[in-house]
């Protein structure tokens, strides 16, 4: 009994989570998501070069990403937060 | 095949107490801080003050390329997955006999060092929906030989009315950099502000901080301010005064320092995540809730609450939220059905656990 209480309640309680997940437009747009779109707005596509900006080695020195050519790269973005 | 990081401005400042540096030696000395406390062997990128490789590659803070030996992108992905990207690299390149585990590359999780006492000054309760500014710090001239760091640094943020009607609440907060090492001097005076403004336009004209009963601390000084500025929103200067001593190094210099603050959003400024968490005493946050569990999803780290008010949401977990169910701090834990507090900012949840 108590258990198809439970199940019952469940039901209830899900129900509209289950219509919330649905429906992205009840959704508030979060930061993550934010994100996203930012991302695959202005982010390099797949076939595309990568823009020729410089950033700095660690020693200050300029390096091109255009420069980075002649074998697989990867590229992960991060910081200390 | 070559590994590179790319040093970016901070996403979630005042974690672990750092702050967004001001110039790009500063940011030059982030990236040491990062293989210092991370102790990767993979070389970084620093990206320029402009945060032009942010800009150019799509301004997420955790995404990743794949490169191939013509230059072009072959893989792209807004949020680094290190088991997708090496099914990439077997897909492009060939799978390897001893894959290199993370077990292996011995990495290090050191948190800055703490040079005197924090959680001493409250953080202050702050309105929600504050949203960073755009600050100039008025750096040393070309002349000086040797300028002073700004060693506390200046983080504004404003409320939605304020950023677009002039009026509204400022939020204020000096941040120690935790890179120089230094500590307030509780001794002497404490931190002053002055804003170039009437009492009229700025309110108050002129703050200073808590006296506190210790020698020395590091945490934030930070403070609200009502401003009156009319709908052009002209830019406010400040002047800050203050006490930096380091131990270390065996110094405590009186600093005075200046700012321009610029009415309008700072998208490259970051997001405070859980206000206090690493810095000072985690009093402040954004608001708190309980409500019950509806639905967790801990693949896509989503839940969906029942709030007291009836109204039924789905928030996703930030990043570095806090999970504490029973001991636990993994999501999967909780289930449909309990009721929990929830801690949230920004939309998301930086917190939650058993009421």
């Amino acid at each position: 009994m108590r258990a198809l209480f439970a199940m019952f309640s469940f039901t209830l309680l899900a129900t509209p989570a289950i219509f919330a997940q649905d429906n992205p437009d009840r959704r508030e747009v979060s930061p993550r998501e934010r994100v996203n779109r930012q991302f695959d707005a202005g982010a390099p596509k797949l076939g595309d070069s990568l823009p020729d900006i410089a950033g700095l080695t660690e020693d200050g020195q300029e390096i091109r990403l255009s420069s980075l050519k002649g074998q697989h790269t990867v590229l992960v973005f991060g910081c200390l937060t | 095949m070559k590994f590179f990081y790319i040093y970016k401005a901070l996403a979630h400042p005042e974690n672990d107490g750092y702050v967004q540096p001001f110039t790009q030696a500063e940011r030059l000395l982030h990236v040491k801080e990062a293989r210092r406390t991370i102790g990767s062997r993979v070389p970084w990128i620093c990206d320029t003050m402009d945060n032009a490789l942010k800009h150019a590659l799509g301004d997420a803070p955790n995404s990743e390329f794949v490169i191939d030996p013509e230059g072009k992108v072959v893989r792209r992905r807004q949020w680094s997955r290190p088991e997708e990207l090496r099914r990439d690299l077997e897909e492009l390149v060939g799978s390897v006999e001893q894959p290199t585990l993370v077990s292996d590359l011995q990495l290090k999780t050191e948190r800055p060092s703490q040079v005197a006492a924090k959680g001493v000054v409250p953080r202050i309760e702050r309105p929600s929906g504050l949203e960073a500014l755009r600050i100039e710090p008025k750096l040393a001239d070309d002349g000086d030989k040797k300028p002073v760091p700004f060693y506390a640094k200046l983080r504004a943020e404003a409320d939605a009315s304020l950023r677009q009607s002039g009026r509204g609440t400022l939020s204020v907060g000096f941040h120690l950099d935790p890179l120089y090492h230094v500590h307030w001097n509780n001794l002497v005076k404490p931190l002053h502000v002055e804003f170039d403004a009437d009492e009229d336009a700025v309110t108050p004209r002129v703050w200073d901080g808590p006296r506190v009963d210790l020698d020395s601390d590091i945490d934030p000084r930070e403070f609200l301010v009502q401003v009156n500025i009319g709908e052009e929103r002209k830019p406010l200067g400040l002047t800050v005064k203050y006490f930096a001593c380091s131990d270390e190094q065996g110094f405590c210099l009186a600093v005075t320092q200046r700012y321009t603050i610029h009415f309008e959003r700072d998208p490259d400024a970051g997001r405070v995540q859980n206000r206090g968490r690493g810095g000072a005493r985690s009093g402040g946050g954004g608001p708190t809730s309980i409500g019950t569990l509806v639905w967790v999803d801990s693949k896509e780290s989503e839940v969906s609450v029942l709030l007291g008010n009836g109204e039924l949401k789905t928030f996703r977990l930030s990043a570095n939220a806090r999970l504490m169910r029973r001991g636990s701090d993994d999501l999967r834990d909780f289930e449909p059905g309990e009721s929990v507090r929830i801690r949230i900012e920004d939309g998301e949840i930086t917190g939650m656990a058993l009421p």
